[in-house]
């Protein structure tokens, strides 16, 4: 089933991944070949660029990616566990997976929500 | 109703028909060229008819693609005219005088200026992946096509994780603005390739877990089984479209894919009255023509995983099913167009406090609402 599935899906990919190159080539063909000194500066609205880009970024918001690891991990577990739900045949199964995989996300979202929180505090 | 246009079966026919016209070119030239046989037996076998039924069904959904770039791309730029008190795209008819209806050529002509453009690579840029970036986004727009099924029977590739395929290819493209942002080596493009990875981490947890509601209450992640389970009648005697019973969700998943798309009250990684235009800033020619593709192809591709998910898909009385998913995902991107344009940029902590603060909370409700249906249906209690 699945190599068929995603046979279709391949030749796509393959398709899309030749076709971008190609608008390059295309693109090689027709476009003015003229470059002035200043052409292949950086811009920075018309004044001489000061230093370069390149620098250690202050990345503001590290505490969200790391509280987003976590609500990966459970939008990933309760996808998994959607897509298998029909498995759970009878009321007493589907009950008590709903009970594990609940307490599961409540758990992790509720140690995701207090990081949030001590984070608000923080930063206010 | 049933689907219109057969595609796989189609494609398989067309590709049949291929392999017949080379049989017959066998026997007509069989007997001088001798390999010339084997080749077209070679042809005529079950697995080169199916291989190159594959081909040809890739090659309609890609011309398919296109055209509906070009309608969407007109829709927009005709509707925002509108909401700005103008008449939007218009071209001057070559020789009568008359502007109706010709504004659509305006896009294809935008399409061949691109590609006529200088190209600048600027002197500071990490030049490898300063090309690659565009590619990336365009292809992963590209490839979230291959899995959204137009009707039961037009349909690339019927996938089991349909609905984490296209989510998934979605996420790709926040990768290729960051490196975009970084591989620029500007400082506008820098700061608007951090907003686009900052602004990802808010959406997509809430993306994901809407996604995950509509599938626990349809016991599936296909789009086709998730679009047959809003088929079956509700309570309510009607048919069960998601946005009734998900209707939290339904909020914050719109709210979500207009982040994803980057459209104006998000566009916070673009923020041309800021950042010049954010990490596109040293984009030049079919690069950035690509780019500019790929965000309107999202864009349908977005309408159509709502109308999929919370919509009924192609369900409706009297048309076939394509006309009715194409009649709603052009109302639901119309919708996006409209709340676009008239509602001001958020600023980058604005954002991230939303996603946050207030949709991370509500996708939770919208899972327990979905589990706790989920579980009253199990006794003949619930909604379905």
């Amino acid at each position: 089933m699945l190599p068929e599935d995603y046979l279709v899906v391949a030749l796509f990919g393959i398709v899309a991944i030749i076709a971008g190159p190609v608008a390059y080539l295309v693109n090689r063909w027709f476009r003015p070949g003229r470059t002035l000194p200043y052409t292949e500066d950086t811009y920075e609205c018309g004044e001489e660029p000061i230093g370069s880009a390149h620098v250690r970024f202050n990345f503001q918001y590290y505490i969200f990616a790391i509280v987003f690891v976590a609500f990966d991990v459970i939008a990933v577990v309760l996808l998994l566990w959607a897509f298998n739900l029909a498995e759970y045949r009878g009321a007493e199964a589907l009950f008590w997976s709903m009970a594990f995989v609940l307490t599961f996300a409540l758990l992790l979202g509720g140690a995701a929500f207090y990081a949030l929180m001590k984070q608000e505090k923080v930063s206010a | 109703m049933s689907g219109l246009f057969d595609l796989g079966g189609w494609s398989r026919e067309i590709s049949a028909f291929v392999s017949d016209i080379l049989a017959w070119l066998a026997d007509l030239f069989g007997g001088w060229i001798p390999w010339f046989r084997d080749v077209a037996n070679w042809f005529r076998t079950d697995v080169v008819i199916e291989f190159w039924g594959f081909v040809i069904a890739v090659m309609i959904m890609l011309v398919f693609a296109v055209i509906n770039l070009l309608v969407v791309l007109w829709m927009e730029r005709k509707l925002y005219g509108r909401l700005q008190d103008r008449r939007g795209v218009m071209v001057p008819h070559p020789w009568k005088k008359i502007h109706k209806g010709t504004g659509f050529l305006q896009n294809m002509a935008d399409g061949i200026k691109l590609v006529m453009k200088e190209s600048i690579t600027p002197r500071n840029a990490d030049k490898s992946m300063f090309h690659a970036a565009p590619a990336i986004i365009f292809i992963s727009s590209v490839m979230a096509y291959a899995a959204i099924p137009l009707s039961t029977t037009f349909v690339l590739a019927d996938l089991e994780l349909g609905l984490i395929f296209i989510v998934a290819m979605f996420a790709l493209s926040p990768l290729a603005v960051l490196i975009a942002g970084w591989a620029s080596g500007n400082k506008y493009t820098l700061i608007g390739g951090m907003r686009g990875a900052a602004q990802m981490l808010a959406y997509e947890i809430p993306l994901l877990l809407c996604i995950a509601g509509v599938a626990i209450m349809a016991g599936s992640l296909n789009p086709m089984e998730v679009v047959a389970a809003q088929q079956r009648t509700s309570v309510l005697g009607i048919e069960n479209w998601y946005f009734i019973p998900q209707f939290i969700g339904f909020i914050v998943f719109m709210v979500a894919i207009l982040a994803e798309l980057e459209k104006l009250p998000f566009d916070i990684p673009e923020a041309e009255s800021e950042l010049v235009e954010g990490w596109l800033t040293e984009i030049t020619d079919i690069r950035f023509g690509l780019i500019f593709m790929s965000k309107w192809m999202k864009g349908w591709a977005a309408a159509a995983l709502v109308v999929l998910l919370f919509f009924g898909g192609w369900s409706g009385p009297f048309f076939p099913q394509e006309v009715w998913f194409m009649i709603k995902t052009y109302i639901v991107f119309a919708f996006f167009v409209w709340i676009a344009w008239i509602l001001p940029r958020i600023r980058i902590d604005q954002i991230l406090k939303i996603g946050w603060y207030e949709l991370v909370p509500l996708s939770f409700a919208t899972i327990l609402i979905a589990v706790a249906l989920k579980f009253l249906s199990h006794f003949g209690m619930g909604w379905f």
